[in-house]
């Protein structure tokens, strides 16, 4: 069995949890706490330890999605369970206050995922802010991450078919990048 | 989704209950009163007592034993996580609430458990001088103790 | 301002007043195609022929026609001119010379469109990346502001003579019920009008020839318009009263129909353009639908599967950004074939070979994303190509091909 752990990364309310409660086969494990912190996020429970979702796929490969804290009190859970992984979900909601810092931060933090396998960004509830555009997402990873071609999307977390389209793109652009550099190494 | 009802506590502290939105326990200069005296009768109930934070659920430092502000506000994290994860475990096995959550390493232990009918953790550290009965049963006492004050200076 | 379905060359207007515009458009959308030649009209400077007054200054490129329209009995240039205040039959005769100027430029094995558009240097930041409002309308259009009044003018003041535009900006925001749309001059009778027979087909792969022309011109129209980078509004018209509302300075579209179901069997389909003021209110609902979900739909159904007329086959491309495939209707393909070119210069047999596509859907991917503004031009031509070795994933295929059976996608 071939184990492929995703880590679903992301300022509070970004919808980390709601995302893998959309991808998961199995009931989630969830460690919700009564949120005391509303000027953040005004919703009534926050993750205080992981959230956790499988998909298997036949009897040789399982997909762990595993969903952060996104509170930065939390940080030793994202050390923990970031050495496992090969992918991850950037989600950022565009209701935030600042969600391109938020978005530096977090690549400031995960950044080198992309090395290990790969990394997709969500941009989240842009129903509720239409601003920043996706654009402006796209341009700070070009600035950040000069080099690397990482997907942004907005995506509803709620909606499975739209976490889907982010899943498969980050597999599909992990799969190829291995593929290209197999290539090179062969060609070299 | 929500998971509100799945947590074993959902109340604050009673006084606010009239207000839309709740002073969390954090904030709330009763309630930090509360904790203060509640961790300072503690350390006099027990000698091998290392440290003590009682914190909210989502993992913010209420009051410490300890001075160390950086120290206590992570252990406040780590507890919180901690006591969700064996909520989950929990609830995955299908065995009840938690009762108490107990880390035994080679030279202390960590013990932690809820504040009945609050959304509040103790975590305490003792150093290994001492039994885990007798912690446990003082933890016990500690926490009844704070639920207590709290509800009995609220009324 | 309006295109004609069989328009072969498009027609520059720069720096003529908004009455001068007005007329030329009005004459060429009734008199033109009857007399045997039509054109699309563009508020550009990288059309085929070119109307700008003598006394501004302008050079044209090599491959365009510059028509001189001679104002105030001013003194007569050489080549093509026309005299203000231009009338039906002098324009048509001078637009007549220019089609007989480009028909003789052409080079006769081309097989594509003639309609030419001049192509940007994409190393530079591609036109139609300018997202944001904000910076956007600060920025000067460079080569279309300086004394060309024309360019600034409110498209729908001098639309009078067609009562659905006539209405102010604000008013054409709320989607009211439309009047009805006359249909455009040689139309024949209405067609049936059904929606797509089915609507994952995109409406140019089975219909006829026409219709299929039709929308290469629209695809030719916008990307000039965007190439340009000038604030501008557009409508395509759709002959069984179907609209599509464009306001480039927003990025967004309004369609009243879904795309998918934007008729496969019309046969007629317009596209009238103009600049704005950027403080013009929006001619779209805000936030309106992205225009990358349009130009996705019109690319990648656009040019029979051949590439568009802007591209060279001998180039290679790279996605500068990732598709926003969440708002685009895109099957599993799409996200293999954006990882492909999303990380390596390509060319659309190297593209269909990376991704496991035909290389017709690879043309048309490619058509897409440089319509959408998407695509790097690697200028290298020497650089070796990349060559794909199989995937080193077990024999049963990678992740990705599972997970795709997996959820049935
Ligand atoms: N309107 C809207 N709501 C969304 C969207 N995506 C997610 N949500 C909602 O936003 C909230 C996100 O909450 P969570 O999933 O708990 O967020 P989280 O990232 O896990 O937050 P923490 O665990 O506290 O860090 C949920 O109420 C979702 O239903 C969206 O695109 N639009
Ligand atoms: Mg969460």
């Amino acid at each position: 069995m071939t184990e492929h752990v995703i880590l679903f990364a992301g300022p509070m309310g970004a919808g980390k949890t709601t995302a893998i409660e959309s991808l998961s086969e199995i009931e989630t494990i969830r460690t919700e706490a009564i949120n005391t912190d509303r000027e953040t996020a005004d919703k009534d429970t926050t993750t205080v330890a992981l959230d956790y979702g499988e998909i298997t796929v036949g009897d040789e490969d399982k997909v762990r999605l595993y969903g952060l804290p996104g509170q930065r009190r939390f940080d030793f859970m994202w050390t923990i369970l970031n050495e496992r992984a090969v992918g991850l979900v950037l989600l950022v909601n565009n209701d935030a206050a600042d969600p391109i810092k938020d978005l530096d931060e977090f690549l400031e933090e995960f950044g080198e995922l992309h090395e290990k396998g790969g990394i997709v960004v969500c941009v989240t509830r842009t129903d509720v802010a239409p601003i920043p555009r996706i654009d402006k997402y796209a341009e700070r990873v070009r600035e950040l991450m000069p080099g690397r071609m990482i997907p942004v999307f907005t995506a509803d977390a709620r909606n499975s078919d739209q976490m889907r389209t982010c899943l498969m793109s980050l597999i599909a652009n992990i799969e190829m990048t291995a593929m290209i550099a197999a290539s090179e190494e062969r060609a070299a | 989704m929500n998971d509100l009802a799945n947590l074993p506590h959902v109340q604050f502290s009673g006084q606010q209950a009239s207000s839309p939105q709740p002073l969390s326990p954090h904030k709330d200069p009763h309630v930090i009163a509360c904790a203060n005296e509640v961790l300072s009768g503690f350390a006099d109930l027990c000698r091998s007592l290392h440290h003590a934070t009682i914190l909210t659920d989502d993992g913010f430092e209420v009051a410490s034993l300890a001075d160390d502000v950086r120290q206590n506000g992570r252990v406040a994290s780590m507890a919180s996580s901690m006591q969700a994860l064996g909520d989950a475990v929990a609830k995955d096995l299908r065995i009840g609430a938690t009762e108490y959550i107990i880390i035994a390493a080679t030279t202390g232990y960590v013990i932690q458990m809820r504040v009945p009918d609050n959304s509040m953790v103790l975590a305490a550290h003792f150093d290994a001088a001492e039994t885990v009965g007798k912690a446990l049963s003082v933890a016990r006492l500690v926490a009844t103790n704070m639920r207590t004050l709290i509800s009995s200076e609220a009324a | 301002m309006v295109s004609m379905t069989k328009a072969r060359h498009s027609l520059g207007l720069v720096g003529l007043s908004p009455i001068e515009c007005a007329k030329i458009a009005m004459f060429i959308e009734t008199e033109a195609e009857a007399a045997g030649c039509p054109w699309l009209v563009l508020h550009s400077d990288s059309c085929d022929a070119l109307i700008v007054p003598s006394d501004v200054e302008f050079t044209a490129d090599p491959y365009q026609v510059l028509i001189r329209l001679v104002r105030y009995n001013g003194a007569p240039t050489g080549g093509l001119a026309i005299t203000a205040p231009v009338n039906a039959p002098d324009l048509i005769d001078i637009l007549s010379q220019a089609q007989e100027q480009l028909g003789k430029r052409q080079v006769p094995a081309q097989a594509g469109p003639s309609l030419r558009v001049k192509m940007e240097d994409m190393e530079t930041v591609p036109a139609n990346d300018h997202y944001d409002a904000r910076s956007y309308f600060g920025a000067q259009a460079s080569h279309m502001t300086n004394g060309s009044a024309a360019l600034k003018a409110d498209p729908y003041a001098y639309a009078s003579h067609e009562e659905h535009l006539s209405s102010q900006p604000s008013a054409m925001a709320t989607p009211a019920p439309q009047p009805a749309f006359q249909p455009f001059p040689g139309s024949q009778a209405s067609h049936s009008p059904q929606p797509a027979h089915n609507p994952a087909t995109h409406a140019g792969h089975d219909a006829h020839g026409e219709f299929c022309a039709a929308w290469d011109q629209i695809a030719v129209a916008l990307y000039s318009i965007v190439q340009n980078s000038a604030p501008a509004v557009a409508e395509i018209r759709i002959e069984n009263l179907d609209m599509i509302r464009i306001d480039f300075r927003f990025r967004a579209y309004n369609s009243r129909i879904p795309l998918e179901h934007v008729s496969a069997n019309g046969s007629r389909i317009a596209i009238r353009s103009t600049l704005v003021e950027a403080f013009r209110p929006p001619i779209v609902n805000l936030p309106g639908e992205s225009l990358d979900k349009l130009f996705w739909f019109i690319g990648s159904q656009a040019f029979h599967g051949m590439g568009a007329p802007w591209m060279k086959p001998e180039d290679r491309y790279r996605l500068r950004r990732w598709p926003n495939f969440t708002e685009l209707n895109h099957a599993v393909a799409d996200m293999r074939a954006a990882a492909a070119i999303g990380n390596c210069f390509l060319n659309a047999a190297e593209l269909s070979a990376a991704a496991g596509i035909t290389p017709e859907a690879a043309t048309r991917t490619l058509n897409a994303y440089s319509l959408m503004g998407l695509l790097e031009i690697q200028t290298d031509r020497t650089a070796a190509p990349v060559v794909f070795a199989p995937p080193p994933e077990r024999a049963s295929g990678g992740l990705f091909s599972k997970l795709r059976s997996k959820l049935g996608l």
